[in-house]
């Protein structure tokens, strides 16, 4: 489950939170991709290392709207991410044994 | 949401911070004719620490873009150490090279250690003779061609930027067709810049307005070509999105800042306005602060009405603000050699250069 894991920033991605929206820079695929308010909250909070429990938690805490549609959205997003190569899954624990 | 191409226009129209350029140095392994830098040597140049520490309030203002130039930018003695540091804090990095020392473990190490997003290679025309003449390096051009495939099996990026020249400009379809051959975009600027202290000897050799002419004939024709096999989308979801409006003639000053290696804040490389210093205020201050700056956004607003507007292709570049306020002292301007466009395509037997 998505949830449960850890992911970072791809390497070769380099992004910029402006004025609420991310814009990402896909160097490899030398392309610029534009993501809205909620969608830039999960970038930045993957750039500082938070896994995907702990970005549910604070989005929760930091939008108005029921905490099931946050995490599914959440959730969402972080498959989106991970699908266009601006995120990766980092090793669970159990893949490193 | 908005496109990438919106969050540009919204940075120019309201002085928003995108891209640094930082001058490292005006020294170059290459003599070029036309160059523009003064190579005098003024105070002592900014340090690796306050590269350090400019990168990271760059960071903090979100700049995304930052284009290291010189002079020849890898001459720096601390180019890596600086470049590092700038991919390490998520900058898109692009380099602007005449490309004599990107081969072997130099090009290697700029893959590996600096990363950029694309190397920006200067070249003189489509022949040893044409390039070679103007950096005054024999064999630099073929020095070039081989970098070029060397880097491309490195898998980094490239474009080709090359000044229209007196020199060159009966080279302008073998020009494109060296750019082809390699698969490399190519950007043909057809102004000459006068040098940073205002001598206007590079301007011997700027381009005839035949040359020029036959320049945006040739970039109608291929821009035609392009449009033929590839047909624009012009639509997104089903709805017509216009292009952005921005209210300057340039983003200088407004979304884009260059820094000299003494620290010293200007709009644009060819804008060599002082703005301000990093060295006594932070650059987030200079940014929001700067009275030198402010007028420097409304020059540029002034200069859309103003400035010659080309139709059709827009790889030539024009009026430049900057150049007016050197060589006359009125940014707004017509300055002496100022590029015109003919409105009739020249034949396609041209005369030969001097």
């Amino acid at each position: 489950m998505v949830m449960s894991r850890e992911f970072r920033i791809t390497p070769e991605v380099r992004y910029r939170i402006i004025d609420d929206e991310a814009v990402v820079v896909r160097q490899g695929e030398g392309d610029v991709l534009v993501f809205n308010q909620v969608a830039a909250r999960v970038v930045q909070l993957v750039g500082e290392g938070l896994d995907a429990q702990r970005i549910g938690d604070l989005l929760v805490d930091e939008y108005d709207a029921p905490e099931a549609a946050i995490r599914q959205d959440v959730d969402s997003f972080l498959r989106e991410l991970e699908d266009l190569h601006v995120i990766e899954a980092l090793p669970t624990h159990e893949e490193d044994r | 949401m908005s496109t990438y191409q919106e969050i540009t226009a919204r940075a120019w129209n309201e002085c928003r911070l995108l891209d640094a350029i930082f001058e490292l140095t005006h020294r170059c392994n290459l003599d070029c004719f036309f160059c523009y830098n003064d190579r005098v040597q003024l105070n002592s140049a900014l340090t690796y620490d306050e590269y350090s520490d400019l990168l990271g309030q760059l960071a903090e203002m979100a700049v995304l873009n930052l284009t290291l130039t010189g002079g020849e930018p890898l001459v720096h003695p601390d180019f890596f150490a600086i470049g590092t540091r700038a991919r390490d804090l998520g900058f898109v990095i692009r380099l602007k090279s005449n490309g004599h020392l990107l081969r072997g473990d130099v090009a290697r190490r700029v893959r590996d250690e600096v990363a950029p997003y694309q190397i920006d290679l200067s070249i003189h025309g489509a022949t040893a003779k044409s390039h070679d003449r103007q950096t005054q390096r024999p064999g630099s051009f073929q020095r070039l061609l081989e970098n070029i495939e060397e880097m491309q099996r490195l898998g980094l990026r490239m474009r080709l930027n090359c000044t229209l020249t007196a020199w060159n400009e009966n080279e302008v379809d073998q020009i494109f067709e060296l750019a082809d051959r390699f698969d490399l975009l190519i950007n043909i600027n057809a102004t000459v810049a006068p040098k940073d202290d205002g001598d206007t000897s590079p301007m011997s050799v700027a381009p005839t307005s035949e040359g020029i002419s036959r320049l945006a004939h040739v970039l109608q024709r291929r821009h035609e070509e392009v449009r033929s096999r590839n047909p624009e989308v012009t639509e997104q979801d089903g709805v017509k999105k216009e292009p952005p409006e921005v209210i300057r003639h340039c983003g200088a000053g407004s979304s884009s800042v260059t820094i000299d290696q003494w620290g010293n804040v200007l709009p644009c490389v060819q804008w060599r306005r002082v703005v301000g210093n990093v060295r006594e205020k932070p650059i987030a201050e200079i940014w929001s602060g700067s009275v030198g700056l402010d007028e420097v956004r409304s020059l540029t607003v002034a200069a859309k009405k103003v400035a010659p507007q080309m139709e059709g292709p827009t790889d030539v570049t024009f009026f430049c603000p900057g150049i007016a306020d050197l060589l006359t002292g009125d940014p707004l301007s017509l300055y002496p050699g100022l590029p015109t466009l003919e409105k009739d395509p020249p034949d396609d037997d041209s005369s030969d250069g001097p």
